[in-house]
């Protein structure tokens, strides 16, 4: 820590010599920090000579200095197979496969084939910042699509599309920030390293507060500064952690390597990505999960508040379904059972056309309150469900019904099938379930406030319609309409009225048939 | 069944109807004779409109519409027994047929 304090003046000593300044200061950290002294001297040495080199380009000069460390190429995969180790996950399925591309290069199986392809790049460019990003990229993606999605964490899956969507619109310019600040870095990389050499612990410990940190406050702004903050810190370890771990040090070139961050168009992305892999290396990947869940409640909040409103909105809807039975079932006194409630619903769909649909409709909330308390992957069921339920009783919700529909088979489609997919369709999920449920809504109304809704406007109809007569034959004839007992005040009934005048109708009609049939035999 | 059966047998069905007041229960029976009744009727109008056919050589494309019409709605009349409730769609199944053939019959009238 002394060094530290004595940085500033070797500088001034010789900043006439800008690279040689540089030097000096590498060299200074490699004797200061004994962790570097210790272990990855070698490579630190070979670090300082790439340096050297850095102030011709900044990316060259990572690449130059992989190479030049030997350790550096091997070490990698070693390091991805023992943060494998970190969780079962990684144990399991991507992290072999990681061993195994890196020493067969290419596997035949497709899906696997482009998350190889990037291993095996990786391993082979190690330090390559795109390369390298793809190589997180391709961790997580596979993380969804192996055994880890079976298993359940669709929530987590969607959480973390969400936080991809988020990070993509808005935190990018953070990010930029970022890149400006990696400049500082290139200027004074020895006290970044020196940083990273204090800050490794406390990345390792930390970032996950801050992430979760992140989502408490109210300003989205700077909390997300603290966010991306977590992540240039996660580098700056990470580049310390350069000689051991190689993951790190990718997710700290790529952060600095601004060409890869302005170009690329998903590096929102990779953000999140090198989050997960800085972390992974602290923690696991559980603990990563969850703080994509964490971002993602931040995310909902601010953001994606379609989204927060969402899940209220469906916990309400199940609760309004109930309520929507009892209703029915007062209606026609079928209590118990669910066959009893279709039977009574069933009834209605005899009386009255427009409660027909409204039990289809109904039918579909019944599935939702099935799953109403389960994982998004339910909620997604739960759409489908309600596209099952296709008869609804107004026309604007048989609108809102279509959109759904487009929503749930994007879903159908995509979700499950590839998980590379899978955050493209959750994301384009999430985009139109703003708008679903702002379609929502009225369906709310219609079904919670409720049937009574429905009911109300068949009611009306049915008062208008009851009174709608016609002249048969010279006679005021009416149409009989029956309503549920609600509307009882709207009650209508076949009256002796209604019974005599047919038969009087019926008299005249003999009496037209009479003349017809004179005047064709005229 | 000529056309004055036709028109025998639904006097014979008016003879059977019954006139009711508030109070009185509108019968299975009730019912079932005016689904008769249409249904007679229907007959009675198609017969007529193939002698209409036949004596002017032209067709009415509206009395025809009205034809399919009542038919159709006479296929969803059902009869009804003794403890069935007698429904609104009961009445209003009847009405509805009674109407199209009550333009038909016109139209063929007109035309002639």
């Amino acid at each position: 820590m002394a060094w530290v304090s004595s940085f500033p003046a070797k500088t001034v000593d010789l900043a006439v010599i800008v690279a040689l300044s540089y030097t000096v200061e590498v060299t200074d950290a490699a004797k200061s920090v004994d962790y570097i002294r210790k272990s990855p001297s070698k490579k630190a040495t070979d670090s300082y000579k790439g340096v050297d080199y850095v102030r011709r380009g900044h990316l060259k000069r990572l690449t130059d200095a992989a190479k030049g460390a030997d350790a550096v190429k091997k070490l990698p995969l070693k390091k991805l197979t023992d943060s494998g180790k970190a969780t079962d996950y990684l144990r399991k399925i991507p992290l072999k496969k990681l061993t195994d591309s890196a020493k067969s290069g290419v596997d035949s199986v497709s899906r696997r084939a482009t998350y190889i392809r990037e291993i095996s790049d990786t391993s082979i460019v190690v330090d390559l910042l795109s390369k390298t990003a793809s190589l997180h990229r391709g961790l997580y993606d596979v993380g969804k699509g192996a055994d880890y999605v079976k298993k359940t964490p669709i929530k987590r899956l969607t959480d973390s599309s969400k936080a991809s969507d988020y990070i993509k619109k808005k935190p990018l310019k953070k990010i930029h920030d970022t890149s400006k600040g990696a400049d500082y870095i290139k200027r004074i990389p020895l006290r970044c390293f020196s940083d990273a050499a204090k800050g490794a612990d406390y990345v390792k410990r930390l970032p996950l507060k801050r992430l979760v940190d992140s989502s408490k406050p109210v300003d989205q702004i700077t909390k997300t500064t603290y966010y991306v903050r977590t992540v240039i810190d996660g580098g700056k370890a990470a580049d310390y952690a350069y000689s051991s771990t190689s993951l790190c040090i990718s997710v700290y070139d790529w952060l600095v390597g601004e060409q890869y961050v302005t170009a690329v168009g998903g590096k929102g992305v990779s953000l999140v990505d090198g989050v997960a892999s800085s972390d992974y290396i602290c923690k696991d990947v559980a603990r990563v999960k969850a703080d994509y869940v964490t971002i993602a409640e931040y995310v909902r909040r601010d953001v994606f508040k379609a989204l927060f409103d969402t899940s209220m909105l469906l916990d309400w809807f199940s609760k309004s379904v109930e309520k929507v039975f009892e209703y029915e079932t007062s209606i026609l006194g079928y209590i118990e059972g669910e066959k009893q409630i279709y039977v009574a619903l069933a009834d209605i769909c005899e009386v009255v056309d427009a409660a027909s649909r409204a039990a289809f409709f109904l039918r579909g909330f019944l599935e939702s309150v099935v799953v109403r308390d389960s994982s998004y992957r339910f909620v997604v069921l739960q759409l489908k469900d309600w596209v099952v339920g296709e008869h609804i009783p107004i026309k604007k919700i048989v609108l809102v019904k279509r959109e759904e529909s487009l929503v749930s088979e994007a879903v159908r489609k995509n979700v499950g099938k590839q998980a590379i997919e899978a955050s493209r369709v959750m994301e384009a999920f999430f985009k139109d379930i703003g708008k679903t449920i702002a379609d929502l809504i009225p369906i709310k109304e219609v079904v919670s406030k409720s049937s009574l809704k429905i009911y109300e406007e068949v009611a009306k109809t049915a008062e208008v319609a009851a009174k709608v007569g016609f002249k048969l034959a010279g006679y005021d004839v009416r149409r009989v309409y029956f309503l549920p007992k609600e509307f009882q005040t709207w009650w209508d009934i076949i009256e002796s009225q209604d019974h005599n005048t047919k038969i009087e109708v019926c008299k005249a009609l003999i009496e037209a048939f009479k003349r017809v049939k004179d005047k064709l035999e005229a | 069944m000529s056309v004055d059966d036709l028109i025998a047998s639904l006097e014979d069905i008016i003879s059977k109807m019954k006139y009711v007041v508030d109070g009185e229960y509108v019968l299975a029976e009730h019912t079932n004779l005016f689904i008769d009744y249409t249904s007679t009727a229907l007959r009675l109008l198609k017969q007529l409109y193939m002698l209409f056919k036949a004596k002017t050589g032209r067709t009415l494309p509206n009395t025809e519409l009205w034809i399919s019409m009542a038919e159709s709605r006479a296929e969803l009349m059902s009869k009804v027994k003794y403890g069935d409730i007698v429904k609104t769609r009961d009445h209003n199944l009847i009405v509805d047929t009674l109407k199209p053939i009550e333009l038909a019959l016109g139209e063929i009238e007109e035309n002639l």
